[in-house]
């Protein structure tokens, strides 16, 4: 078996699609850091008259001669000083927020994994899919006859690899983030690290869940384009059952909502419906939270129908 | 008597949502050492039957053993002998004809330098680091033999090998073939072409519309055919050559020979070790071609039961 994992990893590894979506994977995270670390950047009084106009130094020059107005609330600064502290303030109001490790774990932190999903789900399904358009799945059983085995050789390969190169991403993106943050001299919690790589993990792992759903689909519709129209499709029966159920019934059974509360930790909607069917007695309260539990059973259920019908499927069916 | 290589008694398939069946109470037995030829006209289920034997397609009813041992329950156990191209041999297109071979030896678990034994013994050396895709159909079914050698099989089974290939491509192919078989290697090799069976088996099965029509020695099936009328480039070559051989070769006219022998497989032989070409072989008087037109239409006439 061992054996067989190490062909599908060199396989997987040849393959150049799979490779590219891969790379674009990490692409599209660079960019993101990048986006982040330019976002939350200190600006000087000249930046923020470049990108806002005279609006920026009219209130400066108001807070030089009416501090308080503005928060300075020592009028008995000497003039470099009271400067410095204009400037300060005109920052806070009109400048980037400062990094925050906690803020980015449900922003761009978020943004990552998501972009990550997509790709390597796309590369999980090419890899299966070529083995389908090529018919060299014919070919590869003639070698090993073992259905069972092929299926979770290839399955593991998929699923060591989107959650190696999603690891691999994102403890580098945290960490990025952390020596941004040191290098700005910005106070940063224990905890927050601690959280960032915690997510890190996480998202690593529904990545890999991801690569392998995203092949796991493919062997059962035998074809890329199968599986990217049926993706497609579901988005818009996703559409449907978001009319019919109703918008705010249908978060519990859509990917987002189970999605970040598995990223991030949880969820929260309203269903100010479930309080007036109630009565609306007072205090009721609308808030539905969903939990990391919720969004692992969510995910591992779909994961498990997917998989459980695609290897029975490869055992049974005639292989062209 | 020796095992059969091949056993198949009552196979049967039919296809979802198709009515009738594809092969039916078909019977197969390949003997040990021989090239057995396969034959049947397009749309008999030769491929179908080929699927089944190695676990691609599920029959719907019968028994099938490789080296006596029950298929495909226990393929897993044989198939590490077996050697097989089915139908037009297919590969990941982007990848080198080595990089192909070398993941199929990785995966049953033998050396790398097999790989490159294998490409030397097809005639690819030089182009092993070309793409699949850009190679010719030759090279394609040369690339699928050699991927069956990886396992230096006891059995062959090539289904159609020589389809699509030009007539030099056509001649390698059946000279491969020719050469497994004299060196013991047990063959199955399907195919329409009456010539090919006649020209490269010992032994063959004629099959019509999933049904088993005919089975026995090549030399069986030809029946009457005593002589053979050959046609060579070089006929004063071939006419030594066939002397040499214990042949009596008289001249049929200009361009063609009369052999007297009930064996065509000995005056290819005989020519093939003399390195003379042939561009033609055919039985005079012998019904193979009869016996296979007579049995495939009487059945097409008369044994539907769809
Ligand atoms: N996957 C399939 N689904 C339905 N019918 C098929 C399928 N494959 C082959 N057939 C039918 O089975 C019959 C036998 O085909 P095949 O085994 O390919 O014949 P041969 O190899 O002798 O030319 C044909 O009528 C063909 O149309
Ligand atoms: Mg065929």
């Amino acid at each position: 078996m061992k054996r067989l994992v190490g062909v599908e990893l060199t396989r997987l590894r040849w393959r150049r699609a799979a490779v590219v979506l891969m790379v674009l994977g990490a692409l599209a995270a660079a960019a993101i850091f990048i986006g982040t670390v330019v976002t939350t950047s200190e600006q000087s009084l000249d930046d923020l008259v470049d990108d806002y106009g005279s609006v920026v130094t009219d209130e400066y020059d108001d807070c030089l001669e009416h501090p308080r107005r503005h928060g300075v609330l020592d009028d008995t600064l000497p003039d470099d000083e009271l400067a410095t502290a204009c400037e300060r303030q005109i920052a806070l109001g009109w400048g980037h927020d400062d990094l925050d490790l906690g803020e980015q774990r449900e922003g761009s932190g978020v943004a990552v994994v998501v972009l990550l999903t997509l790709a390597l789900l796309l590369a999980g399904t090419t890899f299966a899919g070529h083995d389908w358009n090529t018919g060299s799945m014919a070919n590869q059983l003639l070698f090993e006859p073992r259905r069972a085995r092929v299926w979770g050789a290839k399955l593991a390969a998929v699923v060591v690899a989107g959650g190696a190169v999603a690891l691999a991403v994102l403890l580098a993106y945290w960490t990025g983030l952390y020596a941004v943050a040191s290098g700005r001299d910005l106070p940063i919690p224990e905890h927050a690290v601690s959280a960032a790589y915690k997510q890190a993990v996480l998202g690593a792992v529904l990545v890999a869940g991801a690569t392998g759903f995203g092949y796991a689909l493919t062997m059962l519709l035998r074809s890329t384009v199968g599986t990217l129209g049926l993706l497609f499709g579901s988005g818009l029966v996703g559409v449907v059952i978001t009319q019919a159920l109703g918008f705010v019934e249908a978060e519990r059974v859509m990917p987002w909502g189970n999605f970040t509360a598995f990223v991030v930790g949880s969820y929260r909607y309203y269903d100010y419906d479930g309080c007036f069917a109630t009565g609306y007695e007072a205090g009721c309260d609308a808030a539905v939270v969903l939990h990391r539990s919720d969004g692992s059973v969510y995910f591992l259920v779909v994961l498990l129908v997917v998989g459980a019908l695609s290897l029975l499927s490869f055992r049974r069916r005639d292989v062209p | 008597m020796a095992e059969p290589v091949v056993e198949i008694r009552g196979l049967r398939k039919e296809y979802a949502g198709r009515k009738g069946h594809q092969v039916a109470d078909l019977d197969l037995t390949v003997p040990e050492g021989e090239v057995h030829g396969f034959l049947g006209p397009n749309g008999s289920g030769k491929t179908t039957t080929i699927r089944m034997l190695l676990g691609l397609a599920a029959a719907t009813r019968g028994s099938m053993s490789l080296f006596g041992v029950p298929v495909p329950s226990r393929l897993p156990e044989v198939v590490g002998r077996v050697g097989a191209v089915v139908e037009s041999p297919k590969f990941s297109p982007s990848f080198t004809g080595r990089q192909n071979l070398l993941l199929l030896a990785r995966s049953v678990g033998v050396p790398d330098a097999r790989v490159d034994a294998a490409i030397e013994t097809v005639g690819l050396r030089g182009r092993e680091q070309g793409r699949y895709k850009t190679y010719s159909l030759g090279m394609k079914q040369r690339l699928a033999i050699a991927a069956t050698l990886l396992k230096d099989p006891r059995l062959l089974i090539l289904d159609e090998p020589t389809n699509g290939l030009d007539p030099a491509g056509i001649r390698e192919v059946r000279e491969v073939i020719r050469g497994l078989g004299e060196a013991g290697v047990t063959v199955l090799l399907s195919s329409h072409i009456l010539a090919e069976v006649q020209q490269v088996c010992t032994t063959a099965t004629i099959i019509g519309n999933g049904r088993t029509l005919a089975t026995g020695s090549v030399a069986s099936l030809i029946g009457a055919s005593t002589s053979h009328r050959v046609v060579a480039p070089d006929l004063a070559a071939a006419r030594t050559a066939l002397a040499a051989a214990g042949l009596s070769a008289t001249e049929d006219d200009a361009d063609g020979l009369l052999v007297a022998t009930e064996q065509p497989g000995e005056i290819t032989r005989a020519l093939g070790e003399a390195g003379v070409w042939l561009t033609e072989l055919s039985p005079i008087g012998g019904d193979l071609e009869s016996t296979f037109l007579s049995l495939t239409e009487r059945d097409r006439m008369g044994g539907t039961e769809r």
